[in-house]
């Protein structure tokens, strides 16, 4: 009984979340070595957000400890169940005495990404067939793929509808949790109020059936360090998220809940009164949740909310961000590093609570991130001298609305690097980058490195200027453009500072104009006047609490 | 607009007949889906996505929630019907065929030139009497057993296969006659429906205690234990981070694990008291020892707890908290400090399933369960899907058969009973409103119709038989759905329930009325509920 394994359940609300949920699932499948011999250069604990099954037919399964919410008509081509657990040639035997019809909507068409992954499934099943003597090859995803899948490069951009369309993992039947109460992109049953949400999660039915879901995943930890709830706050998924923060900080509270509220860039202005539905929402829903998580850290692409805003931080890239199939891909890398700490191997590593108890120190929870991506090696230059070539222009952007990359940093920041291994240095990289950090900045960090860079393969976006390698060091020899980038080292802080409370002036500086007599949606959704008071003069004291 | 009005008299009935004719199309569109479902002869639909998720329902309510409604008249009328549903569990069907007819006719009188008030005041005229006739109706005997099963039966019939049907019905009627108190209202909460996929669904069964979707997590605890205690409890086994800050920025690796150690010995504790207690209260009898906590019990404290024979389990949902006390007696425990032997509950036996990757825990066997578990088998999920939106209105059913204290004769009987008696009491209106009681009578026939026409038998001929069945005996007869003759459906076990008819009556009425005053308010009220 290895207590060796601190499990940590996830949880996603909201299309935007499972965009970049998707992602970052993605990112963590393309990392599974197979190779048994690897398993000693394994950094990564998978077992903590994945974990063990064994379906009908025996056999064993491995997928994300992971439960996810999405509205009707949002899956595409995903079944709900997924495929992994269907029961093998259980004809339908059905049984009625009279007439049945049956009413088959038309079958969707999957992309070519997914036919090949579906090419790639039979493949290996295929492989397993054929018997005994292959048993001991070394099981090496690369040799085992069919040509055809391995150097052709999939152009999603076009593709991809829903986040179901590049999703390379196959899900626990348990996982996708569909709100039956509303439709996916529906203009006469919106799902656009807080108040939606947690009238959605006070359903009876739907209640129980979320509380078996969840009990699913968390009775079998043994070692449960805590959850991460990946949330759209704007709209109804936002009423979800907070009901269930309550609930589950109630029942677990000795566990550490991190809330990412996602926000996906604005492209086009909205209507006003759409927008202050928003407004109001997001507000409940922040306040709500930094009532009951242990930490919140707001991620968006876009350098504020409410507003469209065309900019790409990122000097290395070029990523068409009116695409969440984009934007949420540099945020799936985000998530996976600042994770990391918690979640790598050894004895280095750290649980969830300590991190987050060090970084929200007296009850300050809102935090903000920065990012380099990919982080600016070169080839044959030494880690140490690309630090100093920095000076004090500091590598990365923030993910954080309203936060700058210079935001000081005053409660101390957990910093994660990846990607070691391609960079040489005359000391590790952990020093020369704690030293980097003290000359800059005095505050405590606690730095967490990898050896292994951060997959960047199919399905994530081809959206990596040509000087960046396929390896994800910058170099003078342009790449292919039919060659993609595998991998990318990558820099993250995620970081407690007062700055970070600029997301809660935004907000109440816009409240001061909305008149909520007027958003007869949010009237009718249950929300009371006072109750929208009582929750202006929440963050109002949260806000206070920054500026002292 | 009052100019309009005052150019032509007729203008307004001229616009009412133009939306109605949009309403009554949106509310035939709705009929249309649902008509074929009526009855136990109904059509079986199964839905496939164009993913592949499959749905099999026959069930109006979960039919009207699967489709995607555009039109607002089409979706308010489905609301309606739904909330039908949420307050008495059944007549989904019935409500969409009721208001589709009753517009329908409307129609006719309307396009005639009748003016839509008057046709809503003979709506009302109409509601109120047939409201007279159903409580005229109640049959008022005792809600025994063999009354209950004739509900349950007739609502099962409607939704599964005959055999499944009879199968289900008597668990679900024992079911709920075990949770029932003496004068409180039954909480169907207490009967846990539980789900497991399997390869048979005929094997459906009533467990009088609770089955828990989880069980140990040691390999060494019991997999079977007879005469057991059963300790239920909200208490954490499990390591518990220091409220100190454990030094992420400076301390090391080891120091932390120290501090990890340091807090173990305070879980031991409670552990620990927990063993003391048990041994005290299971020494020289041959008493076992079940805990069931909602909180965490780690490796360690279940290793502990293994090693004296004791079955643990942990996590248990909060809504089962209740139900274990109920089930199996004794209170939950919030702390070690203080248990005495009357906290514990009692079961005969409780032993553990193990199904693929899922594990099942049954506690069984109890003195007297006021909670019991009606644990549905099915081949596979939309299966048991099917099942278990059969077994909860089945449940519904029962339940609203003893609080009702009172059934109504189903299989049409009602229908062709309220529509003659309609016909007459149209004689006492006065003036063109007593068309509205015309159309309102007409248009509860849809129900006996349907019944008929979705047997394969031929409707007129059928409706004739009833009403002169009906007008010679004066006995409230229905429609035998295997041979089209007039059966007496109190003989033949074919029960309604009472509130779910009025129901019927009610809204039906209300949001046909609410169609026909279609004017612009009436429009603008349409898109403001299109949000
Ligand atoms: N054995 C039977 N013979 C004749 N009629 C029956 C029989 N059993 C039920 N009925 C009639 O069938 C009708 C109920 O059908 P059904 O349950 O399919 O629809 P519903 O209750 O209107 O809607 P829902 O889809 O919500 O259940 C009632 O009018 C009932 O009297
Ligand atoms: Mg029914």
């Amino acid at each position: 009984m290895a207590g060796s394994c601190r499990e940590i359940v996830t949880l996603q609300l909201g299309h935007y979340s499972n965009f970049i949920g998707t992602h970052w699932w993605n990112i963590q499948d393309s990392s599974f070595a197979y190779n048994p011999n690897a398993v000693a250069t394994n950094e990564i604990n998978h077992d903590v957000l994945f974990r063990e099954g064994c379906n009908p037919s025996g056999e064993v399964t491995y997928t994300p400890r992971l439960l996810l919410f999405d509205l009707k008509g949002s899956l595409n081509t995903l079944k709900q169940n997924g495929q992994l657990y269907d029961v093998p040639d259980a004809a339908e035997d059905l049984q009625w005495g009279s007439d049945v019809t049956m009413h088959k909507a038309e079958t969707l068409p999957k992309n070519d990404y997914l036919q090949d992954l579906e090419k790639l499934d039979s493949y290996e099943v295929d492989e397993r067939d054929e018997g005994g003597d292959k048993e001991d090859q070394v099981k090496e995803p690369s040799s085992n793929q069919p040509p055809m899948f391995g150097k052709r490069l999939h152009h999603l951009d076009d593709q991809v509808r829903v986040w179901s369309d590049f999703l390379r993992l196959h899900l626990h039947p348990k996982t996708v949790h569909v709100v039956q109460q509303y439709w996916h992109d529906s203009d006469s049953e919106i799902f656009d109020v807080h108040n939606l949400g947690e009238s959605v999660v006070n359903d009876h039915h739907t209640h129980n059936e979320i509380e078996d879901r969840l009990h699913f995943f968390l009775e079998e930890c043994d070692n449960l360090q805590g959850l991460h709830i990946l949330c759209d706050p704007g709209n109804g998924f936002g009423g979800m998220a907070a009901k269930l923060a309550e609930e589950l900080s109630d029942e677990f509270a000795s566990k550490s809940i991190v809330v990412i509220p996602a926000h996906e860039p604005e492209y086009t202005k909205k209507p006003q009164s759409e927008s202050a539905v928003s407004l109001v929402s997001n507000m409940l829903s922040y306040s709500s949740l930094l009532e009951h998580a242990s930490a919140v850290i707001p991620l968006s692409v876009s350098p504020c909310l409410f507003t469209p805003s065309f900019s790409n931080p990122f000097p290395h890239l070029s990523p068409k961000f009116n695409l969440a199939y984009h934007s949420s891909a540099v945020l799936a890398c985000a998530v996976e590093s600042l994770s990391l700490p918690y979640r790598r191997l050894g004895p280095d590593s750290c649980l969830m609570p300590h991190l987050t108890e060090a970084l929200t120190p007296a009850g300050r929870k809102l935090l903000n991130l920065q990012m380099a991506l990919p982080f600016p090696g070169q080839p044959d230059v030494l880690f140490d001298e690309t630090l100093s070539g920095l000076g004090d222009r500091l590598p990365w952007r923030s993910l954080t609305p309203y936060c700058h990359r210079n935001q000081e940093v005053d409660g101390g920041q957990s910093v994660v690097f990846q990607g070691v291994e391609l960079h040489s240095g005359t000391q590790s990289c952990e020093k020369s980058l704690l030293e980097y950090l003290q000359k800059i900045n005095s505050s405590p960090s606690a730095v967490t490195t990898l050896k292994k860079a951060c997959n960047v393969t199919e399905p994530f976006p081809h959206f990596f200027n040509t000087e960046v390698s396929s390896k994800g060091l910058l170099s003078a020899v342009h790449r292919d453009s039919n060659t993609g980038v595998e991998s990318v080292p990558l820099l993250t802080s995620l970081q407690s500072s007062s700055g970070v409370s600029a997301i809660l002036d935004q907000m109440l500086q816009r409240t001061k104009k909305v008149e909520l007599r007027k958003l007869h949606r949010c009237e009718k959704a249950g929300l009371d006047e006072d109750a929208f008071k009582e929750c202006v003069v929440r963050l109002q004291s949260l806000h206070e609490e920054y500026s002292l | 607009m009052s100019a309009v009005k005052a150019l032509n008299p007729n203008a307004e009935v001229a616009r009412a007949a133009q939306a109605l004719a949009i309403n009554t199309s949106a509310a035939k569109g709705l009929q249309d889906v649902l008509k074929t479902n009526l009855g136990p002869n109904g059509t079986m639909k199964m839905l496939v996505s164009g993913s592949g998720d499959i749905k099999l329902t026959k069930d109006g309510n979960v039919l009207l929630h699967e489709m995607q409604i555009q039109h607002p008249t089409a979706s308010l009328i489905a609301r309606v019907a739904t909330a039908q549903d949420d307050i008495t569990g059944d007549g989904t069907t019935s409500n969409v065929l009721i208001i589709g007819e009753l517009l329908k006719q409307a129609d006719m009188y309307i396009t005639e030139g009748l003016h839509p008030r008057l046709l809503t005041e003979g709506f009302d005229a109409a509601k109120t009497k047939a409201l007279e006739i159903l409580d005229q109706l109640k049959i008022k005997q005792e809600m025994d057993r063999d009354v209950l099963v004739n509900v349950a039966k007739t609502s099962l019939r409607t939704k599964v296969h005959p055999d499944l049907a009879d199968l289900l019905t008597e668990h679900v009627v024992d079911a709920v006659l075990s949770i029932q108190q003496p004068k409180e209202a039954i909480d169907l909460h207490m009967v846990e429906l539980m789900e497991m996929q399997h390869k048979t669904d005929m094997d459906t069964s009533l467990v009088k205690g609770l089955v828990l979707d989880h069980g140990a997590r040691h390999p060494d605890m019991p997999k079977r234990l007879e005469n057991a205690y059963i300790l239920t409890c909200n208490v954490s086994m499990e390591y518990e981070k220091s409220e100190v800050n454990s030094g992420f920025f400076y301390k090391s690796a080891s120091e932390r694990e120290k501090l990890v150690a340091a807090e173990r010995s305070f879980t031991d504790s409670k552990v620990k008291k927990i063993i003391e207690f048990k041994q005290k209260v299971c020494k020289g009898t041959d008493k076992n020892f079940v805990i069931i906590n909602q909180k965490g019990i780690d490796p360690l404290s279940l290793d502990m707890l293994a090693k004296e024979g004791i079955m643990a389990l942990r996590r248990a949902k909060r809504r089962n908290m209740e139900r274990l006390s109920l089930a199996c007696g004794g209170v939950a425990m919030n702390s070690v400090e203080e248990l005495s032997e009357d906290c514990l509950g009692y079961a005969g036996l409780v032993y553990e399933q193990v199904l693929g990757e899922e594990k099942f825990t049954y506690v069984e066997n109890c003195k007297n369960p006021l909670s019991v578990t009606l644990l549905m088998k099915g081949p596979n999920k939309h299966t048991l899907t099917q099942i278990k939106d059969a077994v909860h209105d089945g449940l519904r059913a029962v339940k609203n058969a003893i609080e009702d204290d009172a059934v109504i004769p189903g299989a049409g009987a009602y229908e062709v009973v309220t529509h003659a008696a309609l016909v007459k009491f149209k004689e006492q209106i006065k003036g063109r409103a007593r068309l509205g009681v015309q159309a309102f009578a007409d248009a509860l026939l849809v129900i006996p119709k349907t019944l008929a026409q979705n047997s394969g038998l031929d409707v007129q001929d059928c409706l004739v038989r009833l009403q002169e069945e009906y007008a010679i005996s004066g006995q409230p007869v229905g429609l035998d759905i295997a041979t089209g003759e007039a059966i007496m459906p109190a003989d033949s076990g074919i029960l309604d329930n009472y509130r779910v008819k009025r129901q019927l009556i009610h809204s039906s009425t209300m949001i046909a009325s609410n169609l026909l005053h279609v004017d612009e308010i009436m429009r603008a009220g349409l898109s403001s509920l299109k949000g």
